[in-house]
């Protein structure tokens, strides 16, 4: 299975300062991936109270795009970054229209089965199309390696990713709260008859979350895909179902819980590393076990009570 | 019979016990459960230790197996109480691959090269008997009034819970009672190809068994054996026919899943669905807005 | 001896105060109607007293016994049953079957019997079977024994969610909104049910908006508005409660 911290478990770690700022580092990566894709989750569940099961494979999609860009054209990498995301927030797009709004009216286990038929769907296409093998994903970035003293090495690479990720964090956060997509956005998930009644173009802010969900996680799948230089076409499956895990942890359907818990996901998941590699995967569902009996509506959810 | 019917017998029988167990989980009780190849797996490399380390008989080792696997339903049962719907399904999950996770890493189950030479104890008409067996005993109990509170829960939990129903000892009963039937399915299945590895415990596995049930109609006895027959039979045969056929085998299981539940939710054999109200054909909503009569509806 | 007693109920929904300080005390055998405009916090009351929600505050005995913080299985095992404002049967099933489900309130086979066919667990379903019929027969819904409980007319619907709570031998029923959606045939049928629930010696704590009904079945009404009690007695008085009217504004008492 697709495994995103299969590199961390190859670097032979440093001993020291310089070992503990890498996996401080690592982690912050790693958790900021997560935290990308529990944003999807979150936002989706918070709209539709749906499990987009398929969201690992939009991931996963996400990077084989962005692969196939960097083989196949010149562009340079922010512009087949953009385009890969864009791709995925097309596919996210579809899925909703084709599997997922035919059943708005349908039980939410109906609902699931057809996410988990997507996900199975995309996964065992991309096998045949572009065959088991993990690849190599040769971006076009020149990485320069900073040495810092103290024997610590931080590269361009990371910088980048750790920028962007604040960058679309911070954007989200500013499309959420002040514009007026945004608003509907939040008022859809506050209660969907009532939104109707204002006026609210339900159906238009579903699509648009589907849209901006599924281009977060492309974004995902493609900087886990240079950063371990690694992508194969059942990547989807584990980050896709820890980014659940993540938004469950932070409290599901709030966009600050999901990067909160996608962080929290990433460090346990690189002390894990470190104390016992082998279990690594087991992590986030002992996580995940342990805040559904602790605290079901995670750190930052509100605890909603079914209306009886 | 060929050997080639018989395994294909063998393999039918194993999944329509493994799959009678989920029927009576997710089917009958509305649990959606992803791990059952956790269940499946703990029978198979139980009674696999049993047999090969402990020289235990056959027999016995199965039942051991079986039993450890309905511990292990009452494990995953209890912290899922409080869960419903897609946390609950996720959770089992999550117990599907804590199952696989350990078996890939502990000694004694021998990691990824799993267990060898196990004894060859399955044999078709102990296959054929505990199929049939399984099959009774369960129309049995949902044909009881007994029975008739599992459907209870999945149709409306809470009005059951209000009409006094322990809903939390039905759901445990049921994933007990289902651990126990995928365990049995997992012993047999350890002793028939006489070799396990971490592999049966994954999640394709499971969605394999929840295929069967779903296909055939989710509450429906004889749909389950219908939908299991098809979906191990089918592509034995196609293999025969073209060896690209397996390669797709899996694209097939989502296609399938998606068109039975925008067309066909019901399955095969109709048995009741999760859905609410009488079903529309997907394509007829394709492209529609969706009224306020459809959130009413939810 | 006061059969339920809850005693300053006080229960929000992320700072909607749904009810506040809301005392309710009901006696063996009488007819209690909870009236008030929507959005009143009826419904929540009855979820309340069911142990479906927990409150926040206050306190909440049934027999004598405090009853926070049980499960409503348990709640309904000591004798109290309810129907609910969305109807919410076992739609699937048959009628019969929902009314077996709630007779197995009672039950004390499990599935291991059932699935050995013991003969307790057989004399177990003659009895709950028999018992489904006679209330079936009692409510009037015998001809439609063998029919899916979602195909059944609304108000035939209503009428099996009573059978169905009756089902579970209960002291005291609870009602909510039970002739929400009934014409006026139906209706009076369903007052002429209430008193006959009534003569078996059962309480009943009614939601009803539909005034008639009230007047005539009611021993004690007791008026929410926005989550707080306004007013309780019996009928005559409440009708000429200056609150009473003032909440239901426009309205003919
Ligand atoms: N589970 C819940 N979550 C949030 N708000 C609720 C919930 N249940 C009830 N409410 C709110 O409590 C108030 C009272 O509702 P309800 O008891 O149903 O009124 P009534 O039955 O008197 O018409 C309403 O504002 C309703 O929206
Ligand atoms: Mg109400």
């Amino acid at each position: 299975m697709g495994n995103p911290g299969a590199g961390l478990c190859a670097r032979p770690p440093e001993r020291g300062f310089p070992m503990v700022f890498e996996q401080i580092i690592n982690g912050l990566i790693l958790g900021s991936t997560y935290s990308l894709i529990a944003l999807g989750y979150t936002m989706v569940y918070g709209i539709l109270e749906m499990i987009n099961f398929a969201h690992g494979e939009i991931y996963m999609f996400g990077a084989f795009t962005g692969l196939w860009l960097t083989l196949t054209t010149n562009l340079p990498f922010v512009a087949t970054f953009l385009l890969a995301s864009l791709a995925a927030a097309a596919l996210g797009f579809v899925i909703e229209r084709v599997a997922y709004r035919p059943l708005r009216r349908s039980s939410r286990i109906t609902v699931l089965i057809s996410a988990i038929g997507v996900s199975i769907f995309l996964q065992n296409l991309m096998l045949i199309v572009a065959g088991p093998q993990t690849r190599d994903f040769p971006a076009k970035l020149s990485i320069v390696t900073w040495h810092l003293p103290g024997g610590v090495a931080f590269t361009s690479l990371q910088a980048y990713i750790l920028l962007l990720v604040v960058v679309l964090m911070a954007g989200l956060q500013l499309l959420v709260q002040r514009t007026k997509i945004g608003q509907a956005m939040r008022a859809v998930a506050q209660d969907r008859e009532v939104a109707r009644l204002m006026g609210i173009p339900i159906d238009k802010v579903i699509s648009f979350t589907f849209v901006l969900g599924s281009g977060l996680g492309a974004v995902a799948g493609i900087i886990i895909g240079v950063y371990f230089n690694s992508v194969d076409p059942l990547m989807g499956m584990l980050p896709g179902l820890k980014g659940f895990v993540a938004a469950v942890l932070g409290g599901i359907g709030s966009i600050p819980g999901a990067m909160l818990g996608g962080l929290i996901l990433g460090f346990a998941e690189v002390a894990g590393t470190i104390y016992m590699s082998s279990y690594k995967d087991a992590i986030a569902f002992c996580f995940l076990v342990l805040i559904l009996l602790i605290k079901p509506s995670g750190i930052l959810g509100r605890s909603l009570q079914e209306k009886v | 019979m060929s050997a080639y019917q018989q395994q294909i017998l063998i393999l039918t029988g194993i999944n329509v016990i493994s799959a009678l167990g989920l029927s009576l989980i997710s089917g009958f009780t509305g649990q959606l459960s992803l791990g059952h190849a956790g269940f499946f797996g703990v029978g198979a490399y139980i009674s696999a230790l049993l047999t090969t380390k402990a020289q235990l008989p056959f027999a016995l080792a199965l039942v051991v197996g079986a039993f450890s696997a309905g511990l292990a339903g009452l494990v995953v049962g209890f912290p899922t109480l409080r869960l419903k719907g897609d946390y609950l399904a996720i959770a089992t999950l999550g117990f599907g691959e804590i199952m696989r996770v350990l078996a890939l890493n502990l000694k004694i189950t021998g990691g990824p090269v799993g267990i060898r030479g196990i004894p060859h104890s399955t044999w078709p008409s102990t296959v054929i008997l505990l199929a049939v067996l399984a099959y009774l005993l369960l129309k049995k109990l949902i044909d009881s009034h007994v029975g008739k509170t599992f459907i209870a829960v999945r149709e409306d939990e809470t009005a059951a819970e209000a009409m006094g129903l322990d809903t939390a000892r039905v759901k445990i009963s049921a994933f007990v009672i289902g651990a126990i039937y995928a365990g049995v399915a997992g012993g047999l299945y350890a002793h028939y190809i006489r070799y396990i590895n971490p592999s049966i415990l994954g999640f394709m596995k499971s969605i394999e068994i929840l295929c069967m049930v779903v296909l055939g109609g989710m509450g429906s006895l004889p749909g389950t054996v219908a939908g299991t027959v098809i979906l191990t039979v089918t592509p034995e045969l196609l293999r025969s026919v073209s060896p690209l056929i397996s390669q797709y085998r899996q694209v097939i299981y989502g296609v399938l899943l998606i068109v039975l539940m925008l067309c066909r939710p019901q399955g095969l054999f109709g048995g009741a669905t999760y859905k609410r109200e009488r079903h529309v054909p997907a394509w007829k909503l394709w492209g529609r807005r969706e009224s306020a009569n459809d959130i009413a509806q939810r | 001896m006061t059969l339920l007693n809850a005693d300053s109920i006080s229960l929000s929904f992320g700072g909607v105060a749904a009810l506040s300080d809301v005392s309710l005390a009901i006696q063996p055998g009488e007819v209690h109607s909870l009236i008030g405009p929507n959005g009143a916090g009826k419904t929540t009351m009855f979820n309340v007293v069911t142990c479906i929600y927990r409150p926040q505050c206050g306190t909440l005995t049934f027999r004598g016994e405090n009853i926070i913080g049980l499960k409503p299985h348990q709640v309904t095992k000591m004798g109290m049953a309810r129907t609910f404002q969305n109807i919410r049967l076992f739609g699937s099933m048959t009628v019969l079957d929902n009314v077996i489900v709630a007779a197995c309130c009672r039950s004390t086979t499990g599935p291991l019997s059932a699935m050995l066919g013991t003969p307790g667990m057989k004399r177990e379903a003659q009895k709950f079977r028999e018992k489904a019929l006679n209330l079936l027969e009692f409510i009037g819904l015998s001809e439609h024994a063998e029919d899916v409980a979602s195909s059944l007319p609304y108000g035939l619907q209503r009428r099996l969610e009573i059978a169905r709570a009756l089902a579970t031998d209960p002291e005291l029923i609870l009602l909510d909104e039970p002739t929400a959606g009934m014409n006026d045939a139906e209706t009076m049928q369903l007052i002429q049910l209430i008193a006959e629930i009534r003569n078996t010696g059962k309480a009943v704590l009614l939601i009803e908006h539909d005034m008639k009904v009230v007047m005539n079945v009611s021993d004690k009404i007791t008026v929410l508005d926005r989550g707080k009690k306004i007013a309780e007695g019996p009928p005559s008085l409440v009708a000429k409660d200056p609150a009473v009217i003032k909440a239901y504004l426009g309205q003919e008492l």
